[in-house]
């Protein structure tokens, strides 16, 4: 398959970027917004082009634990699901990115708590960048905003995960994975032969041979000190993700004094507010962070050295500011806005709050 | 004496050495030790190492991985059957098996089990019945057998209050996906051969695109039942075979 | 008689005592020896050589793996 341009939903673009980016298999369950990805693939059905297995599991359970075990065998393998699907697997993704194995997961957010609304919702912040498993471990965060960027970060999450042996995940939310763009599907990449696992994974759980140890894949060591090494080992792979893949984009932030932090869907809500504000006089810029995880903590700091105040607008009650706030360190206010529930707030509402913001910190 | 007899044309039986050499964890007289040994022997006389994929659970056999000597995936509590059916799929020619306690397979493992067994995944699951928690110091089990104490059933399985011991093999057995379900157990000479036979032909069916093959066997836990390993094999006999009997439940 | 005579192999550092070869050996060669190996197991030993038969009994049932039996024709 060659590339291709064509009108599609978020949910469909990360079915037919998985396929055309070589994966070997994905495992998952239903649930609203995100159903679209698995009938895809059902619909497209790869295994007769590719090879790609695709199989639904009986639980968000089954399915991150599917992800497992075919990630322990140097596959490519991913599962997608919605808020409380995600919370399900928590378990799961904590002993991937222990027993460091690469996969990717992705979570079209919906509102919550509980079993909250079927609506988009950005609520899942902190249970995707501040660990949502037990243990110390982070997870690669890419944060699409458009259609062509479920595609793309679908991609690009399987290409850091098997570059740092860790989950990835995509995080959108519900509006992305179900409104219609155009996309340019990459061309088809092909999926890793066996004698290409063995090279690029030697640690893959396959099948020993004479010529080596056993490869053992867990997650498990009673020995505090061996648990202590695990833990440090797995830290200092997350400060060089933070040193290599902060991903981030600015728009008018040359000249603002005021500064907007926003990702995903709200950063391009915010740049509409944006317009509103220049044309009101107010000079305002937007970050958008395209990584969550490592967060673009540098770029926003040096913001914060020459704006005057900033504002984080959110589909949740206000997660990411705290890491805005971490960032900025107190040298400028910085405030929140978000609307809760499945409601995406409208470029007015936005201005609104920038207003206030303005008359505050002017 | 008879040292002289010691020489290799003379030699009738030793430890495989995919059974590597590292001490066992297992108290004495545990049956996890034979099935390991039997599973090993299995996958010698097959001539299948390099294509053999193990998935340990959470419980005393955890690390099986460092007793037989191929690769594995330690599975989360109850997930073994989800990681295998990834696996098996991705790796349609690998002999994959999972190794089970009752605590991990029957119980917060049930789902799992029972939706890769109908799937009809052509893995095969081991599956150690002791009817009891080893690993967290005796508890009670999903098997535990009414009346039977444990830690946390110290005046006996009382129906009322724990409900019944699940027949999960019987449940199994029902299932569509299922081609070989068996009972067995290792106490004795000819129910340590029996076993193997099964295992033997759980991993050849496993080729052959027909289905799940299910072993459960009937094993004792010494220090959770807290009598010798010879009494418990005794115990065992005398009890747990009557709750669940022995022999082949399906073979299709 | 026996047909055969044969001789039972202890790896005594592997051994955990469980005797449940001796149990399961039909001409009561095993026993207990009175040593404990570095863990602390008093480990099996043969105490009646002469009858053993090789049959492998005591091996197919070791829980460790401890057992390597020989067995000739008499």
């Amino acid at each position: 398959m060659s590339e291709e341009v064509k009108l599609m939903k978020g949910n469909e673009a990360i079915a037919r970027a998985a396929i055309r980016c070589g994966c070997d298999g994905y495992f998952g369950y239903p649930i609203t917004p995100q159903s679209e990805v698995m009938e895809t693939l059902m619909e497209d059905e790869p295994w007769k082009t590719t090879g790609m297995v695709v199989l639904q599991a009986e639980s968000e359970v089954a399915s991150i634990n599917m992800v497992y075990g075919g990630a322990s065998t140097g596959k490519h393998v991913m599962t997608s699901s919605s808020s409380p699907g995600i919370s399900l697997m928590q378990e799961g993704i904590s002993y991937i990115a222990c027993a460091e194995l690469p996969c990717v997961i992705v979570n079209v957010m919906r509102g919550g708590p509980g079993l909250g609304t079927i609506q988009p919702s950005q609520a899942d912040y902190f249970q995707t960048v501040k660990g949502g498993g037990h243990g110390d471990y982070k997870l690669i965060t890419l944060a699409p905003s458009t259609v062509q960027e479920m595609a793309d970060y679908t991609v690009k999450a399987f290409d850091l995960a098997f570059k740092y042996r860790t989950p990835a995940m995509v995080l959108a939310d519900g509006a992305i994975g179900q409104m219609m763009e155009k996309v340019v599907l990459p061309p088809q990449r092909p999926r890793w032969t066996e004698e290409e696992i063995r090279k690029n994974c030697p640690w893959a759980a396959i099948g020993k041979p004479a010529s080596r140890k056993s490869n053992i894949i867990t997650s498990l060591a009673l020995a505090s000190e061996v648990m202590e090494a695990t833990n440090l080992k797995l830290q200092a792979k997350y400060r060089e993700i933070e040193q290599n893949e902060v991903m981030y984009e600015t728009h008018g932030c040359e000249d603002a004094d005021y500064v907007i932090v926003a990702f995903g869907l709200c950063a391009r809500i915010c740049q509409k507010a944006m317009e509103l504000a220049r044309e009101k006089g107010i000079k305002v810029g937007v970050l958008r962070p395209i990584t969550l995880f490592p967060f673009p903590t540098k770029e926003i700091k040096a913001l914060a050295d020459k704006c005057k105040a900033m504002l984080c607008v959110e589909m949740n009650a206000g997660q990411m500011v705290e890491d805005v706030r971490l960032a900025v360190n107190g040298k400028v206010n910085v405030e929140s806005f978000g609307r809760l529930g499945g409601i995406i707030p409208a470029p007015d509402e936005v201005l609104t709050a920038l207003e206030k913001l303005v008359a505050e910190n002017a | 004496m008879n040292e002289d007899i010691i020489k290799p044309e003379n030699l009738v039986y030793t430890k495989t050495p995919i059974l590597n050499d590292n001490p066992m964890h297992y108290c004495p007289g545990c049956s996890h030790g034979v099935v390991h040994k039997l599973i090993a022997e299995v996958i010698d006389e097959m001539g299948i190492q390099e294509k053999t994929i193990g998935i340990a659970p959470v419980g005393c056999a955890v690390f099986a991985y460092n007793y037989i000597d191929i690769d594995w995936e330690q599975a989360a509590h109850g997930r073994a059957p989800a990681l295998a059916t990834a696996v098996k799929r991705l790796w349609p020619d690998r002999y994959v098996f999972t190794y089970q306690g009752d605590g991990d397979l029957a119980a917060i493992g049930t789902a799992e089990t029972i939706h890769a067994c109908n799937r009809g995944e052509n893995i095969t699951i081991i599956f150690i019945n002791n009817a009891i928690y080893g690993m967290t110091g005796g508890q009670m089990a999903p098997t535990t057998l009414i009346g039977m104490k444990t830690a946390t059933c110290p005046y006996g399985r009382n129906v009322a209050l724990n409900g019944y011991p699940l027949n999960i093999t019987k449940l199994v057995a029902e299932l569509e996906g299922t081609r070989y379900v068996t009972r067995q157990s290792v106490h004795t000479v000819a129910a340590v051969q029996k076993t193997k036979k099964a295992i033997r032909k759980a991993f050849e069916n496993s080729m052959e695109g027909k289905g799940t093959s299910f072993i459960e066997i009937v094993a004792t836990c010494n220090s959770g039942w807290k009598m010798s390993p010879a009494k418990s094999n005794q115990w065992m006999e005398e009890h747990m075979f009557e709750a669940y009997p022995l022999g082949d439940l399906k073979d299709k | 008689m026996a047909k055969f005579k044969g001789m039972v192999v202890v790896n005594t550092e592997r051994c955990k005592g469980c005797e449940l070869c001796v149990v399961a050996c039909p001409s009561d060669v095993l026993g207990m020896s009175q040593h404990a190996n570095t863990k602390g197991y008093n480990y099996v030993y043969m105490k009646n050589e002469a009858a053993c038969i090789g049959c492998a009994a005591c091996g197919r049932v070791c829980p460790d793996g401890c057992l390597t039996i020989y067995r000739e024709k008499l």
